[in-house]
């Protein structure tokens, strides 16, 4: 019985010793850490066979008071691996990609293949799979790493605290990168977030669609929380109704639902649209107050202006640019399995019938009438 | 002889079942049936249901001899001791696709500065050491780590927000075709009733067998069909055939605050489930082995296991190649799960042999 204990010890403190890694201990700073990396094309010389990519990594500086709170390190080569293996050879420390925070792809980037540029970062296990993507609009993605921020270490943290924040009051959910490639696999249509530096700022200035791997258009800021309200689920942001004269803001959580009709060997569509929440801003004139009545009207002006709103989004969807990225098809095939035929749908989607339907409830209105 | 109560036996048929066939079992069925995949969940759960009604039925003829004595009763020595060899190689195999698949998740994800081989020995002697024992050990041991189990399940709630119910519509379009070959792909995940085999002669209760034993088929249905509903709901019914484990992939999709890599926490737990599921294989392979060759002590045999089962790891390339094997294992598995319980009792009834009596 002795020996059992002692043999089971003698396994046990062995499984320790080996597991916990002490025994080819490195310190933390002998490690540097990707944070953020940036893809942009480099143009192809006349005969060259193998396309190269620009790679900029940005590490922080691991070490009490840094000068400098991160380095961007920009390395050319054929594949992310090939540049990680570049950066390795010019670094002292070893390269931790176990915490990626952001991928950033520039538009030229994105235009050619998304699905071929994410493998590495879903397939490895040590890449977070909740990383994000974005898409530097408009300039480098290179650029866009080297841009200072204010308050995190870099833009790899900035720009993923950035879209974490987005969706409590953007309509916009955030999405990892594993979530986009798994849109890209089941849909093959799906957004991607566009960060636009403006000054010394940086910011989401709407979303990048993506139809069969490629980046096909872009939608501003305004277009792409439509866009997100169109989608069916619940999520939260904030609404306006603005004319020259009245200007009102609500936050509200929307709840979309996509309803199919098959009439007549056609697809229609009602998506409808039910927003509850609070007003949160009015220029109401001085002693004016709300009434049950005017709180009414104010509800069905909302409710228009978000129809008329959305209508217009769902035109460009629709006819300029033929994506689904509602997934009117797959509500479609979900209602009416046998009816629905997915090569037919590609034809059948720019002319489908799409009713939208707004309800607002405003259920408060802060502490004043 | 040592007995086990009721509970000890739910807990051990649980363990030996819900080992690694967790991990890939959603996608082996959405590859066959698609969004449907779930009804083949279900579906598989007809193997050990019917390994069951067997083996209650051999047992009520033979309440106290476990595989080696019962085959040798009712077919005599020689066969009796080449079926029961068969069986412990059997258990040797799936210890060899278990231990395959679990190194390669661990060096993959937590350890992959340590040596597989190392990693390989240091599990296959534990588990040979927690095998070496006897049979109330093990399932005091089973009952006190069925509880990580449970720890397990709450971790994937965290995907439930991001889940789309839209990916499994609309319900009930596969084809019988399809939702067999789904099925067969969700067999797999529900080898280790076998055992049973080994360990029914240990029951305290006899009569408790077949409660004990659905109780724990109804804890292994659920627990398969919890993980399958939220992977498929996850990733929808294309992409989770793009994902070899995708249980894993799901957990490593999600940061917690101060955990932050969720999928290391889910593979501490899970190392437990894989560490009771080996130990019990080796136990059925030694403990059998040791009767064919009458030796009282099965210990030896434990880690003579270690050594063979170690061997043939190392002879194995790649991922795809330990899958390949673990296909091959779960049809034989089908077959000893079936087959070999209802020949026994079938033989036995046409030869009229029972315990004590001609045997």
């Amino acid at each position: 019985m002795k020996k059992n204990k002692l043999f089971f010890a003698f396994l046990l403190l062995a499984f320790a010793f080996l597991t916990a890694g002490c025994w080819n201990l490195v310190p933390i700073d002998e490690l540097t850490y990707l944070v953020a990396i940036g893809v942009d094309n480099k143009p192809q010389r006349e005969g060259q066979k193998i396309s190269q990519q620009i790679y900029t990594f940005s590490i922080p500086i691991v070490k009490e008071k840094p000068k400098e709170p991160r380095k961007v390190w920009t390395i050319v080569a054929p594949s992310v691996v090939e540049a990680i293996d570049g950066l390795q050879a010019q670094s002292s420390k070893k390269i931790i990609v176990g915490h990626t925070r952001t991928v950033i792809f520039s538009e030229a980037v994105a235009q050619e293949d998304v699905y071929q540029q994410l493998d590495f970062y879903v397939r490895s296990a040590n890449v977070p799979g909740d990383a994000a993507l974005a898409i530097s609009s408009g300039q480098s993605a290179q650029k866009l790493l080297n841009q200072p921020t204010t308050d995190d270490p870099g833009m790899g943290v900035y720009v993923y605290n950035l879209l974490h924040k987005l969706s409590a009051e953007t309509f916009v959910s955030y999405k990892s990168i594993n979530d986009i490639f798994i849109e890209a696999l089941n849909y093959g249509v799906y957004t991607i977030p566009l960060l636009t530096m403006a000054g010394k700022n940086t910011y989401c200035s709407g979303l990048a669609m993506i139809k069969n791997d490629k980046m096909i258009g872009k939608l501003n800021r305004l277009e792409a929380q439509e866009l997100c309200v169109l989608q069916a689920g619940k999520k939260s942001g904030i609404i306006s109704y603005l004319t020259p004269q009245d200007s009102h803001y609500a936050a509200v959580t929307a709840k979309t639902k996509i309803i199919p009709f098959w009439q007549k060997g056609k697809f229609s569509f009602l998506i409808k649209v039910d927003m509850v929440g609070e007003l949160i801003d009015s220029n109401l004139v001085k002693n004016d107050f709300f009434t049950s009545a005017s709180l009414k009207k104010l509800e069905k002006k909302f409710a228009q202006a978000q129809e008329k709103e959305l209508r217009k989004l769902m035109s460009k969807l629709q006819e300029k640019y033929a994506i689904d990225i509602i997934h009117l098809g797959e509500a479609a095939y979900i209602k009416y399995p046998h009816h629905f035929e997915e090569k037919k749908w590609q034809e059948l989607y720019p002319k489908a019938d799409v009713q939208i339907k707004v309800n607002v409830k405003l259920q408060k209105t802060g502490v004043i009438m | 002889m040592r007995t086990i109560t009721s509970r000890q036996l739910i807990w051990s048929l649980v363990s030996i079942t819900s080992g690694v066939g967790i991990l890939g079992l959603s996608r082996g069925v959405a590859q066959e049936a698609g969004r449907d995949g779930w009804i083949a969940v279900i579906l598989g759960a007809i193997i050990p249901f019917l390994n069951l009604i067997f083996t209650s039925a051999l047992a009520l003829r033979y309440p106290n001899s476990n595989l080696a004595l019962s085959s040798q009763a009712i077919l005599g020595k020689l066969l009796g001791k080449t079926f029961s060899l068969f069986f412990s190689l059997y258990c040797l195999s799936a210890v060899i696709v278990i231990i395959n698949i679990f190194i390669t998740i661990v060096s993959l994800i937590a350890l992959p500065t340590v040596p597989i081989g190392i990693i390989t020995l240091t599990m296959l002697l534990i588990c040979a050491y927690y095998a070496s024992h006897d049979i109330r050990i093990l399932g005091r041991m089973n009952e006190f780590l069925f509880y990580f189990l449970i720890l397990i399940m709450p971790t994937l709630l965290i995907a439930v927000p991001y889940l789309k119910i839209e990916y499994l519509l609309p319900m009930f379009q596969a084809s019988l075709p399809q939702i067999l070959a789904a099925t067969k792909q969700s067999l797999l995940a529900y080898t280790g009733f076998e055992l049973l085999l080994v360990i029914y002669p240990f029951l305290e209760k006899k009569e408790e067998l077949i409660p004990a034993g659905l109780v724990a088929i109804g804890i292994v249905v659920t627990t398969y069909l919890y993980v399958s509903l939220i992977c498929l709901s996850y990733y929808g019914p294309i992409a989770i055939k793009h994902f070899i484990w995708p249980l894993l992939g799901l957990l490593d999709s999600f940061s917690v605050p101060v955990v932050e890599r969720l999928e290391l926490i889910f593979l501490f737990l899970w190392v437990v489930i894989v560490f009771r599921t080996v130990g019990l294989y080796i136990f059925a392979a030694s403990y059998t082995a040791a009767q064919i060759f009458n030796i009282k002590s099965h210990k030896i045999f434990c880690y003579l296991s270690v050594v063979i089962t170690f061997f043939f790891i190392q002879k194995i390339d790649n991922i795809f190649q330990g899958i390949d094997l673990g296909t091959y294992v779960g049809y034989v598995s089908i077959v000893i799960n079936l087959a070999l319980p209802l020949f026994l009792l079938l033989v036995s009834i046409i030869l009229g042999k029972k315990e004590g009596k001609n045997g």
